[in-house]
């Protein structure tokens, strides 16, 4: 039987019902391939071998999940276990820790400040007036320039004179400033103002 | 279907699986005693070597046992065993594939072993004309030819060789359709009707 006869018969659905009928003489030539033997200790090594997987299986030895869990296991455990212990000590350390509040303590010592000054100045002002207001003016002059402006600014934009130097931003015949009344606005726009009125102000002395 | 549960559960071996399946270690012995040399001795003739075949039926019965469990009874012991022995022996094909580590017996192309088979017997004839081979030679060329086989040709044939199996059960074992598995006898058959075409003359002759 040609290979094409064969290749349509088996299309056709008319080949032979079993394998023995289809391998024809080639099946008794398969007689002679030989037979395993079989050791006598072969059934007690699978048997064993079978008990020992299913020990391990019952272990998840030989799991491959379990395998493979258990190499990223060896690693993720340290890891886990750092960065546990960099959570809890950071919250340890913000609950044992009371540290400044940045904004508040700058405000509550302005506050203090200001308190402390308007007790200081209520009380002198009480006991001796004219000699307070003197000193205010005082104080005042320091922190102003002759144009009244503050002198920290005045320092930035001109150049202070030393010693025996001619000031020639300041003139020669210039009047102290008061720091209040008209005298004050007068000056900043650099008008000279009248003398003061009042009893207690008296001229500077040049 | 009835009919055929009936049968599926009243074969022997099923019985005994049904016991493994409920745990007892009993009835896995009896189960490898019984299917252990048959195994052996199919993969022997499929892998050319006996120390791999027992390998491998241990391993046939680590999978049983593994999966022990999800076994039921819709298909006869002997089809299960068989799905799981053609299995192994296709992981054994792809790993030796991914190694390269392919036999001579495992391994042989189809027209170069031809080529040997034709020069071993007619060898064998032309040395000695009167001489008939002997079961030993006979042995030799017939496994030569079976290892000359590609991996499903050669298990279409070893099942039905030496497992009795008829087509619908070796299809369902390869999870081929019939026809496919017919398909592959037949070449099979060429092949080896090629391959054994000198001592099959001689045999004729005789």
């Amino acid at each position: 039987m040609s290979q094409k006869e064969g290749k349509e018969r088996i299309q056709h659905g008319d080949a032979p019902a079993t394998p023995a009928e289809d391998l024809g003489e080639l099946w008794q030539t398969l007689d002679v391939l030989p037979e395993a033997e079989h050791p006598e200790d072969l059934l007690a090594t699978t048997i064993e071998m079978v008990a020992v997987d299913a020990g391990h299986r019952r272990t998840g030895k030989t799991s491959r999940f379990a395998q493979v869990g258990g190499d990223l296991w060896q690693w993720f455990a340290p890891a886990i276990a750092v960065g546990v212990s960099i959570v809890v000590g950071y919250f340890i350390g913000q609950a044992t820790l009371e540290t400044p509040q940045p904004q508040q303590e700058p405000v509550d010592w302005r506050a203090r400040r200001q308190e402390i000054l308007k007790n200081t100045l209520q009380e002198a002002i009480q006991n001796d007036p004219a000699g307070a207001k003197k000193f205010l003016e005082k104080q005042l002059r320091d922190t102003r320039d002759t144009q009244g402006r503050p002198r920290g600014l005045q320092q930035k934009n001109t150049v202070v004179p030393r010693a025996g130097e001619l000031n020639v931003s300041k003139p020669r015949n210039a009047r102290p400033y008061s720091s209040d009344g008209p005298g004050k606005k007068e000056q900043l726009r650099g008008k000279q103002s009248e003398p003061l009125t009042e009893p207690d102000d008296q001229p500077r002395e040049q | 279907m009835y009919r055929a549960a009936m049968a599926t559960v009243s074969d022997p071996s099923t019985l005994l699986m049904l016991r493994v399946r409920d745990g007892d270690a009993e009835a896995f012995e009896q189960l490898v005693a019984l299917w252990q040399p048959r195994l052996v001795t199919l993969f022997m003739n499929h892998v050319g070597d006996h120390s791999t075949a027992e390998d491998l039926a241990q391993e046939v019965f680590l999978r049983v046992y593994r999966a022990r469990h999800r076994y039921e009874p819709k298909a006869k012991f002997t089809t299960w065993v068989h799905t799981i022995a053609n299995n192994i022996a296709s992981d054994l094909r792809q790993r030796a594939y991914r190694r390269k580590e392919w036999g001579v017996v495992a391994n042989p192309s189809a027209s170069g072993n031809m080529v040997g088979l034709d020069q071993m017997a007619v060898a064998a004839s032309g040395l000695l004309p009167t001489r008939q081979l002997d079961q030993v030679e006979l042995q030799g060329v017939v496994q030569q030819a079976i290892a000359g086989l590609n991996d499903r040709q050669r298990m279409v044939v070893l099942l039905a060789k030496f497992e009795h199996c008829s087509y619908e059960e070796i299809a369902e074992a390869m999870k081929l359709s019939v026809s496919a598995v017919k398909s592959l006898l037949f070449r099979a058959r060429e092949q080896l009707r090629e391959a054994l075409k000198p001592y099959l003359a001689e045999k004729g002759e005789s």
